[in-house]
């Protein structure tokens, strides 16, 4: 589903983000991708959603070669894969429901079909009696269940989750957890970009682990170790 | 495609009102920017309308010696208007001179009763009016040199030339001043409402990136923000026509007093260009907005 082939990101100032990495997630897989703040964690989440390119190597997602992605195919991209960020990204002017109804109203989704998804992605993740509510009126976790339901929105064969729960607490990046696990349970294929041991050892499934942007350890059902 | 098009404009609508004082600052920035471009034109047309009033007004009189005869005033008018530029030549005998001096004076009875007491004194002359004002110089010179000179006296054509080009001196100025402002008050405009778009497009950022993180086209990102440009560009032409016309409606009087006896109306001349005026400004504004908003949006999905 996702491979990185000797793939490395300099920036132009020179600092080194990801040197040489390689690896392979395979459908319906759940991969949580561990290392220190300034690892290049976030980075290899930015070059699978096409934020960022890499310098060298090469990217494959679902056979799509997306290492030097036109500008023009990356919303078509965006559309197959769900990002979850540790900032939430929500609009405080909208509402639960017009949140996740934007996702699918900025690619041109048609209201009838709009009106059937956004209530059963709230259901998923268990917020369908909260579609009328404000950002501001939920909690750090609700809302970044608003954030996970919206990334579901496209059905996406990938989640993508950068420090989901960066922002919350341990009962709450539980709950977040838990969710993600379900989601991988109905077939997605899940990256959890992670820095919190506790939550990595909880979900006891595979484990990548980068430092200074280069893989050092790869195992199938791992613990978070440094 | 429907659908889509649907939603940018229901889009920009709703960022112009979510952003009214952003709209409403960036549409007096704009209408500022109009008016000084319309009154620019306007002064051009005026001024140029001045022109042709002082160029109609110029003519020269050749006034006789009190002795010569009648006879030798008609050749002499005769051979003017053979001089090639001369449009017209009209005969003003001592007798008409007087009838005007008195129709003039009517209302200063010392004057009347002095020229009654001493009798006609006013010679009689040809009023000479040219094709164009720069041929004066040449009848002038043609006129000296026939044999006709002899019958005159004096002409006021020394006096008329100092007017005619200090006028055209002052109308050439103001406008050269005129546009030079203007330019200036372009420029700052240009800068104002590039920035204001700016502002607009940077308090929608974070919508801006969270449409782009899932999955919208650049096109479709851009497109509110295009179309709110020109909802604003056109606004502005309207409230700039509207005020324009208005003060035309108000000063015409006063612009027409200025051209008594010449068929010259502002308001008029306006009217019948009104569908030129309006189609300029709107493409102009447009044109600006449309050029600021992709500036400052581009930025933003770069990012």
């Amino acid at each position: 589903m996702i491979h990185f082939d000797n793939v490395s990101k300099i920036y132009p100032d020179g600092t080194v983000a990801a040197a040489n990495i390689s690896f392979a997630i395979e459908p319906g897989e759940f991969v949580s991708i561990v290392g220190q703040s300034g690892a290049g964690k976030t980075t290899i989440a930015r070059m699978i959603i096409a934020e960022e390119c890499p310098t060298e190597g090469r990217i494959v997602i679902g056979g799509w070669d997306i290492s030097h992605i036109k500008r023009s195919e990356v919303p078509v991209l965006r559309r197959q894969i769900g990002v979850v960020f540790q900032d939430f990204k929500l609009l405080k002017n909208k509402t639960v429901h017009e949140n996740v109804s934007f996702a699918l109203e900025v690619c041109g989704t048609k209201r009838s079909k709009i009106q059937k998804i956004v209530p059963q992605v709230l259901k998923i993740v268990g917020l369908n009696e909260k579609g009328d509510k404000f950002p501001n009126q939920l909690s750090g976790g609700e809302q970044q269940r608003v954030v996970i339901a919206r990334s579901l929105v496209h059905r996406p064969k990938i989640v993508v989750a950068d420090e989901p729960t960066g922002n919350l607490d341990n009962i709450t990046a539980h709950e977040i957890v838990e969710l993600l696990l379900k989601i991988n349970k109905l077939g997605t294929t899940v990256v959890l970009v992670t820095h919190n041991p506790e939550i990595v050892n909880r979900v006891r499934q595979r484990v990548i682990t980068i430092d200074n942007g280069t893989v050092s350890l790869n195992r199938k059902s791992g613990k978070y170790t440094l | 495609m429907f659908v889509g098009f649907i939603r940018t404009i229901r889009f920009s609508v709703q960022n112009f009102w979510r952003n009214l004082w952003l709209s409403v600052i960036t549409v007096f920035v704009m209408t500022l920017t109009l008016i000084s471009m319309t009154l620019v034109v306007s002064l051009n047309v005026i001024g140029n309308e001045v022109i042709h009033a002082v160029q109609d007004k110029v003519d020269i009189d050749f006034y006789f010696y009190p002795s010569v005869q009648e006879s030798n005033i008609l050749k002499t008018q005769e051979y003017v208007k053979s001089i090639s530029g001369v449009s017209s030549v009209v005969y003003v005998s001592k007798a008409e001179a007087l009838k005007k001096f008195k129709k003039e004076h009517k209302d200063e009875p010392a004057i009347i009763a002095s020229v009654e007491e001493v009798g006609n004194i006013l010679p009689a002359s040809i009023v000479v009016r040219a094709e164009t004002i720069d041929q004066y110089p040449k009848i002038i010179s043609e006129f000296q040199n026939s044999e006709f000179q002899k019958f005159v006296d004096q002409t006021d054509y020394f006096d008329n030339q100092i007017i005619i080009s200090k006028i055209t001196q002052i109308i050439r100025r103001s406008y050269e001043i005129g546009i030079g402002v203007s330019v200036i008050f372009i420029i700052i405009s240009v800068i104002v409402i590039f920035n204001t778009i700016r502002i607009t497009i940077y308090s929608h950022r974070e919508e801006v990136g969270i449409m782009k993180l899932v999955g919208a086209t650049n096109w479709f990102i851009r497109s509110p923000f295009i179309l709110e440009s020109i909802l604003l560009g056109v606004i502005a032409t309207v409230i700039t026509m509207t005020l324009f016309y208005g003060l035309l409606i108000v000063s015409d009087s006063t612009v027409t007093s200025f051209f008594e006896g010449y068929n010259f109306s502002i308001l008029q001349y306006f009217t019948e260009h009104l569908l030129e005026f309006a189609l300029i400004e709107i493409i102009g504004a447009v044109i600006l907005s449309i050029i600021s908003s992709m500036i400052a949006i581009t930025r933003y999905l770069k990012q």
